[in-house]
């Protein structure tokens, strides 16, 4: 059942409207069978990419190479890709059958064929002997399934999904997502998701494609991204951060509020006396309930408790300055609004960024 | 595809603009016969619109009626509009269908019908009937256009003045009216240029006494050519594109005319 | 789809103010469209005076009159040139308004701007331009001629295809508007998504985007008719006497044979022809589904 092996290269790419540069020179290469998520903020340009990769736009300018050809000027009808809308696309005036089968109509397929192939997808979806039925005769999540079987129907080399869950309700989206994920690893197909949710990413993709402001911030699997980002922006968009003001004093110390602290090593690019950010995830934050330490700590007033059950949420302040650290509900010290706290820095839980 | 698309396109704007293009040719002619292309240049033809008292006689009556007219027209159709918009009664839907309906007929049964009512009750041949049954037969485009506008209002802006004191009066002038006003205008719009350019209905209500300048052209038509109708079909389309144009301009005409909201896509 | 507020849980005076100009409406509706269309219903069965108007009568001989092999002839050909008009316009205004709704927002607007001024135009002056430029003098013949296609320019007006074409032109802008909400409320994707699966920009057109907008065109096509039904400068400018249709016999009818019953009898016939095509529209549905959205 496994595709011919595919590799996808986008080399240089650029997409103007107007004077707007949704695409912004990306280079990237992606490697066969892997399941690759595009990950951003809404106007980031992932849509954009997509659809560039699927022929829908033409590139201002750049290449793209697929299986060592370059596929810019294959109209994407004869490009033989599989996409799943944002809107699913599935249409009103077909059966369900009728639907899957379209690319195999297209083709030429003999109607035994198509039905052969059409059964074999409604088994692979879950939704066995629905053919005959309307589309508008389906739930959300099995038109969902509906639209991904109509991708998949031909065997495409490439797997193309634009948001493909956002219609659906949180807890399906969830199951969906492992859902998805162990149809990819079956098939062994590439796949190319777009998504703004990066608990969706995380689940789901072997490698994840940062972007903002039509440009890759980062690319890489979803565990090094959220253990190492490589910038601000991408530490705070994968899972909160805080982002201070900071300026740097040597390899692996910075003044933040006045106070000396200690950090994992800084980049090349920032030299001492420059300002800088330090990022530090809520949940390495430690909270001492009075002042006990001053090396790698801050002092901060209590502000606000958020006790969501699983995990709990204390916001802090410092001067002006907003703080987030959470623990689960076993380590919360025992503070209250108003109290004047410790904040413990743990050095190689802060990265330095440029400002 | 995409030429092929654009040829297309292409060739429908020419079979669109052929025959205007032509009569703009023809109403520049020096001498006063139907030829094209034009032999020499001249823009006498314009100036007899306004100099020979027929012809001003006739455009006289287009304006006076077209203005007339679209006002009664705008002053039914939105109390039609409202009244649906605020209580979604049977009575309120066979309102608006009616004044749905003349636009939707053939032109000629409602002409007729009120060629047989004004002989009845005394009317025939005064300019008042031709703009009372304008004013009625127009009703349908600001009818459309208002209530497309009020469509368009978010009913929590009204819930939310209601909840700031405002009383049902107060709520109309302060937010309805001028949420509505530019639908108002370009319904005045349409009609108006409707009007202008409406034959039968004023052929029958007044046709004989009371001529506008279709009417004019038309019988015209029938005792030979003069350059003049060109020159009135040419003001007439002119005319046509300024009013939609400025509506276009100050409204969002696609959205007018039926298309979904522009979204930020 | 409440109203904006219970009125029937606040107490109100009976004869409120505010019910004031939904009255005046009505009574302007009712007097002047309602009242005309009744009393034509009224003349329609009453007895035709020479020389005088008619006088009031219950008979059916206007009606009879109809069944009359000539007007049955008129009928049918008023219905036969309009459906080929309407099904003429709808065919090249359908793949129009499609690439339409797919070009810039600026092309759009300039094109709705120009369609609105086309349809606004009197038919008159639709008459008058379309035998201009079909006529010898100053016609498209002396293109060709110049072009060295014909020997010497010639005139293609007054004739049936010459009156066809009017009409197409006449109901082109009509169509067009009527088809616009609805094709640019289509999807996009679907197309879109035919394309991924491998069906080329023509394919598509034919297996998704007409069938998926089957009913708009058919109701399109009747709205069409019924609006070229309503021609009437038309066939007497570009058409000869045989081509003539009801809307113009009706008139001829009522104004200078001066038989009002008779025209009210042919009006009422036409009322109801076009009656009972809009209640098909109507009963088909409002749009087809745009979208898998809904």
């Amino acid at each position: 059942m496994s595709d011919s092996a595919s590799g996808l290269e986008l080399q240089n790419l650029n997409m103007n409207f107007g004077s707007v540069r949704a695409i912004d020179g990306i280079d990237l290469t992606l490697p066969e069978g892997k399941f690759v998520c595009l990950l951003g903020p809404s106007g980031c340009g992932k849509t954009t990419l997509l659809r560039l990769i699927a022929g829908l736009q033409y590139p201002s300018s750049g290449n793209i190479v697929f299986n060592g050809k370059s596929i810019v000027d294959v109209p994407s009808h004869k490009r033989d890709f599989g996409m799943v809308f944002q809107s699913l696309a599935l249409f009103p005036h077909l059966s369900i059958a009728q639907n899957i089968a379209y690319s195999l109509r297209i083709r030429g397929q003999s109607a035994a064929e198509m039905k052969s192939r059409v059964d074999e997808l409604l088994d692979m979806v879950h939704l066995p002997g629905v053919g005959d039925r309307r589309i508008t005769q389906l739930s959300g999540g099995q038109r969902q399934r509906v639209a991904i079987a109509r991708a998949l129907a031909i065997h495409p080399r490439l797997f193309l999904l634009d948001e493909p869950l956002s219609a659906l309700d949180a807890k399906l989206r969830e199951a969906m997502q492992v859902e998805l994920r162990q149809l990819q690893k079956s098939l062994g197909i590439t796949t190319i998701v777009v998504t703004h949710d990066q608990r969706e990413a995380m689940t789901m993709a072997d490698h994840v494609v940062i972007m903002k402001d039509g440009k890759v911030q980062q690319y890489g699997p979803p565990l090094e991204i959220y253990r190492r980002p490589a910038n601000a922006f991408v530490a705070d968009f994968i899972g909160a951060s805080n982002i201070l003001p900071c300026r740097v004093i040597d390899d692996s110390t910075v003044e933040l509020f006045g106070r000396k602290v200690a950090t994992s090593e800084r980049p090349d690019a920032l030299s001492p006396g420059q300002d800088a950010v330090l990022s530090v995830r809520p949940e390495d934050l430690h909270i001492l309930p009075d002042t006990q330490r001053d090396t790698n700590t801050l002092s901060a007033s209590v502000t606000f408790i958020r006790d969501l059950g699983a995990q709990v949420e204390i916001m802090l302040a410092h001067d002006a300055m907003e703080l987030t650290a959470t623990m689960t509900p076993k380590d919360k010290p025992n503070v209250a609004v108003g109290d004047e706290v410790t904040v413990e820095f743990p050095p190689e839980a802060c990265t330095v960024f440029p400002a | 595809m995409k030429a092929i698309r654009t040829i297309f396109m292409i060739a429908v704007f020419c079979f669109m603009t052929a025959p205007i293009l032509v009569v703009a040719g023809v109403s520049v002619n020096e001498k006063k016969r139907l030829l094209f292309p034009p032999k020499g240049f001249t823009l006498d033809w314009y100036g007899e619109l306004f100099t020979q008292s027929a012809w001003f006689n006739a455009l006289q009556n287009s304006v006076l009626i077209a203005f007339f007219a679209s006002i009664l027209a705008v002053s039914v159709a939105l109390p039609v509009a409202l009244f649906l918009w605020q209580r979604d009664s049977r009575f309120a839907r066979l309102l608006f269908s009616i004044g749905l309906a003349p636009f939707m007929l053939p032109p000629v049964i409602t002409a007729l019908g009120l060629l047989i009512f004004w002989v009845s009750v005394g009317g025939s041949g005064h300019m008042a009937a031709t703009i009372i049954s304008h004013g009625v037969f127009l009703v349908t485009l600001p009818l459309v256009t208002i209530s497309l506008g009020l469509e368009s209002i978010n009913r929590q802006l009204i819930e939310a003045a209601r909840t700031m004191g405002a009383n049902e009066r107060t709520v109309f002038f302060t937010v309805v009216r001028p949420l509505i006003t530019p639908y108002i205008v370009s319904g005045f719009a349409f009609a108006f240029v409707l009007s202008l350019n409406e034959y039968i209905i004023a052929y029958m209500v007044a046709g004989f006494t009371v001529e506008t300048l279709p009417i004019k052209i038309f019988n015209s038509l029938r005792y030979g050519y003069t350059p003049v109708m060109a020159a009135v079909a040419v003001i007439f389309a002119l005319v046509s594109i300024v009013v939609f144009g400025l509506v276009a301009r100050f409204g969002d005409l696609p959205r007018l005319l039926g298309a979904a909201a522009r979204d930020a896509k | 789809m409440s109203a904006v507020e219970n009125h029937s849980s606040v107490p109100e005076r009976i004869f409120s103010a505010k019910l004031l100009p939904p009255a005046y409406a009505s009574l302007m509706l009712g007097v002047f469209f309602l009242i005309p269309l009744g009393i034509m219903l009224a003349v329609s069965f009453f007895h035709r005076v020479e020389g005088a108007f008619y006088e009031p009568a219950f008979e059916f001989a206007n009606y009879a009159r109809f069944l009359d092999a000539f007007f049955i002839k008129i009928l049918a050909f008023s219905i036969g040139l309009s459906i080929s008009a309407a099904v003429i316009a709808v065919m090249i205004a359908f793949p129009f308004t499609y690439s339409l709704t797919r070009a810039s927002r600026s092309t759009q607007v300039f094109a709705l701007v120009f369609l609105l001024a086309v349809l606004s135009l009197s038919e008159v002056i639709i008459g008058f331009s379309w035998s201009t430029l079909l006529s010898r003098t100053a016609g498209i013949s002396n293109l060709f001629a110049a072009l060295g296609l014909l020997e010497r320019s010639a005139a293609y007006y007054p004739s049936l295809p010459a009156l066809l074409l009017g009409l197409v032109y006449l109901s082109f802008p009509y169509t067009v508007l009527v088809l616009y909400p609805a094709l640019s409320r289509l999807d996009p994707e679907l197309s879109e998504a035919a394309q991924m699966m491998g069906a080329s920009p023509v394919r598509t057109f034919f297996t998704v985007v007409v069938p998926v907008m089957k009913r708009t065109i058919i109701s399109t096509i009747i709205l069409a008719f019924v609006f070229t039904l309503g021609a009437y400068i038309l066939p007497q400018t570009l058409g000869k006497p045989p081509h003539w249709t009801l809307s113009v016999h009706i008139t001829d009818q009522a104004i200078f044979e001066a038989n009002l019953p008779f025209a009210a009898a042919m009006a009422i016939l036409l009322l109801l022809v076009s009656l009972l095509m809009v209640a098909i529209t109507l009963l088909m549905g409002k749009d087809d589904a745009a979208g898998g959205k809904a």
